[in-house]
């Protein structure tokens, strides 16, 4: 990773630190974080810590509150209980501080279809404050890294699945952040395109040390990706481990689905609402 | 400052290349200040011209003809003749407009001053040549009955003679009024939907949220769709001004269109404000498109633009004056009717302005919790 970001703002310090500067602490740590939504309690007092560099999964019935925890550490949405520090900001008193250490790859598609890949990037680069070079020099790195250069002038509109999700990646790296959030990055691709998507979350813990935090439902993935994983149900965090440690613990023929059907199965309320079945769908569709 | 305002230029930037690459609404922009402008101004007429007209001619007497020769384009088509038993039959058909109907011994009675009664038979659904064409038939009648008796006994010339200026539009002309009207129309639709839908298409895309977990302010955000769609709309209107209003319907403008523009710029602000005001109360596209045109036809109706504010009744003009847009028709009508400059219409401008910042401040209150809303 190359030097310090610029300041747009004028005050030199500010911007994501390069992997030499990080802290000590844990990039993302929470402590009784809580999100209510009237009487329903989306995510229940949850307290994790996540070190520097990992990739971390966040695994769950559909409704367990992932994509709210998410949103919350994004600054996103507000929590209406406990804390949390995310690239050592706090969520609430430090949200515009969280905003330029993070990158956001959300379920649903971030990148604008009416524009090209380039242009997309471009925009991204600007808003980070990056100088001309600097823009240039990242935008062309993105591109290569995530296998899409060839394509940089077409409109997304015309990109596959795995192109589009890619390309996302690359626009939320732009500004090398230290906390990388993606919520369900694969959910809608194909075996393969997955696997190229899989191939470049590892390449970037690899070569810019960005700890990455992600929801899938996928245990493969996240047997695949993660170093640890947390695994929620009606909000509460049920199990945390590797998913190594996890599998031996129920035996040694366990797979990741069966630890993931023995925490959550009895659990497994029909919770998740038809805006998320909806959301799932219209991403999936759109990713076609 | 300069950081907003920057990443409000850039965001605007973004809105632009989106635009550019949307050609559903390039078209709709084009044909809003195109067709939509000159087709409404030189069709819907308002004064009366072509009326379809029929006489029933009991008399058939030389004043009962001299009458039907009176009737003349273009205010009427040359006149059809009816039976007395066909007049119903013809009107429910809706084969003409106006049906005068003269009785037997009409000249003898006028003659001999009996004062008969000639029946006007008017469609009242096509309303406004039903009320300006009984006002002119009354007129044409009443001439050619007192030429006739002038002849017949010669009288003195009238005491009182009326003179009628009719200022900024001499001849009435009710295209040089729609044409303008329209185009101040066409900018309160599509700034409220172009905003609004930007909005709402990045809700339901996700887009959004991308920009809300950078270091992006909500304002920042609102300003960058506020000035691009104020920017194309601006310009649009103003080539529209010039093209189809001044050359293809030779409508003069009396006052200056830079001056336009820049007022049209402000209520640009306090429009686009309203649409992403409308797209926070809204969770989808289809709400929020019945919500727009809801409010746009009530803006627009109730704005003096269609009928003048005064033949409101008074509490709806107190209510009206808190909406942008008839402060608007009344600054458009100043500079473009009247060629007044600023010092004839500062206090609109001001309450245009002042309207908008509490909409902007309105749909700031609610953008992040909307926007965050619909997708948690």
């Amino acid at each position: 990773m190359s030097g310090s970001e610029p300041d747009a703002r004028g005050t030199p310090e500010r911007g994501p630190r390069t992997t030499s500067e990080q802290p000590r602490a844990p990039a993302i740590e929470t402590a009784g974080l809580t999100r209510r939504f009237g009487t329903l309690i989306a995510v229940d007092a949850l307290d994790l810590a996540i070190p520097a560099g990992a990739i971390f999964g966040l695994l769950g019935t559909n409704g367990a509150g992932k994509t709210t925890v998410i949103k919350m550490l994004t600054t996103l949405l507000a929590p209406t209980g406990g804390s949390a520090r995310v690239a050592g900001f706090d969520i609430t008193r430090d949200a515009a501080e969280v905003r330029w250490h993070i990158g956001y790859v959300s379920q649903m598609l971030s990148a604008d279809g009416e524009l090209t890949g380039y242009e997309n990037l471009l925009i991204s680069a600007k808003l980070y404050g990056l100088t001309r070079s600097e823009r240039r020099e990242r935008i062309d790195e993105a591109l290569r890294f995530m296998d899409i250069a060839a394509a940089a002038d077409r409109l997304v509109s015309r990109y596959s699945g795995g192109m589009i999700r890619r390309l996302e990646i690359a626009q939320s790296m732009l500004h090398r952040p230290q906390v990388l959030f993606l919520d369900e990055p694969t959910v809608g691709l194909d075996p393969l395109a997955r696997r190229v998507v899989w191939e470049r979350i590892r390449l970037l813990r690899q070569n810019y040390g960005t700890t990455i935090l992600m929801t899938t439902h996928d245990m493969e993935e996240a047997d695949q990706l993660c170093d640890a994983v947390a695994l929620m149900t009606l909000g509460r965090l049920v199990a945390l481990g590797a998913p190594a440690d996890l599998k031996l613990a129920l035996g040694p023929e366990a797979t990741l689905d069966d630890v993931f059907i023995h925490y959550t199965g009895g659990a497994a309320a029909e919770r998740g609402t038809f805006q998320d079945a909806a959301r799932a769908r219209r991403t999936a569709h759109r990713l076609e | 400052m300069r950081r907003l305002l920057a990443n409000a230029y850039r965001l605007g930037v973004k809105e632009l290349f989106s635009l550019g690459h949307d050609r559903v609404l390039l078209f709709l922009i084009v044909y809003s200040f195109t067709y939509a402008v000159y087709g409404p101004a030189k069709g819907a007429r308002m004064e009366l011209i072509d009326a379809s007209v029929a006489v029933v001619d009991e008399d058939r007497s030389t004043l009962s003809r001299r009458i039907e020769d009176a009737l003349l384009r273009p205010y009427f088509l040359p006149p059809g003749h009816l039976a007395a038993a066909e007049v119903d039959t013809a009107m429910d058909a809706d084969r003409y407009t106006f049906v005068i109907d003269i009785p037997p011994r009409f000249q003898a009675d006028v003659l001999a001053g009996r004062a008969p009664a000639i029946q006007v038979n008017v469609d009242a659904t096509a309303m406004s040549q039903a009320g300006r064409g009984a006002g002119y038939l009354q007129s044409v009648i009443t001439q050619e009955l007192q030429t006739f008796l002038n002849r017949a006994a010669p009288s003195a010339p009238p005491a009182v003679r009326l003179v009628v200026q009719s200022k900024f539009n001499p001849n009435l002309m009710s295209t040089w009024f729609n044409a303008v009207m329209q185009i101040v129309n066409n900018i309160t639709m599509l700034a409220i939907i172009l905003s609004g839908a930007a909005l709402m298409r990045e809700r339901e895309h996700g887009t959004i949220e991308h920009l809300l977990v950078m270091p992006l302010t909500p304002v920042e955000i609102m300003l960058g769709k506020v000035w691009a769609n104020a920017f194309v709309i601006v310009v649009v209107s103003a080539i529209s001004l010039r093209l189809v209003v001044q050359d293809a319907l030779g409508v003069p403008i009396a006052g200056s269109i830079p001056l336009f523009m820049f007022c049209t710029l402000i209520y640009m602000f306090s429009v686009t404000a309203l649409g992403i005001f409308l797209a926070t109360l809204t969770r989808s596209m289809p709400q929020f498109g019945l919500l727009a045109f809801l409010v746009f036809i009530v803006m627009n109706q109730l704005s003096g633009a269609a009928t003048p504010l005064d033949s409101m009744p008074e509490l709806l003009q107190g209510v009206m004056q808190i909406s942008p847009t008839t402060h608007f028709v009344a600054v458009s009508q100043t500079i473009l009717y009247r060629g007044a400059g600023l010092e004839a219409m500062w206090p609109h401008l001001a309450a245009v302005a002042g309207i908008g910042l509490v909409f902007f401040l309105a749909a700031l209150l609610r953008f992040r919790k909307a926007v965050t809303a619909l997708q948690v």
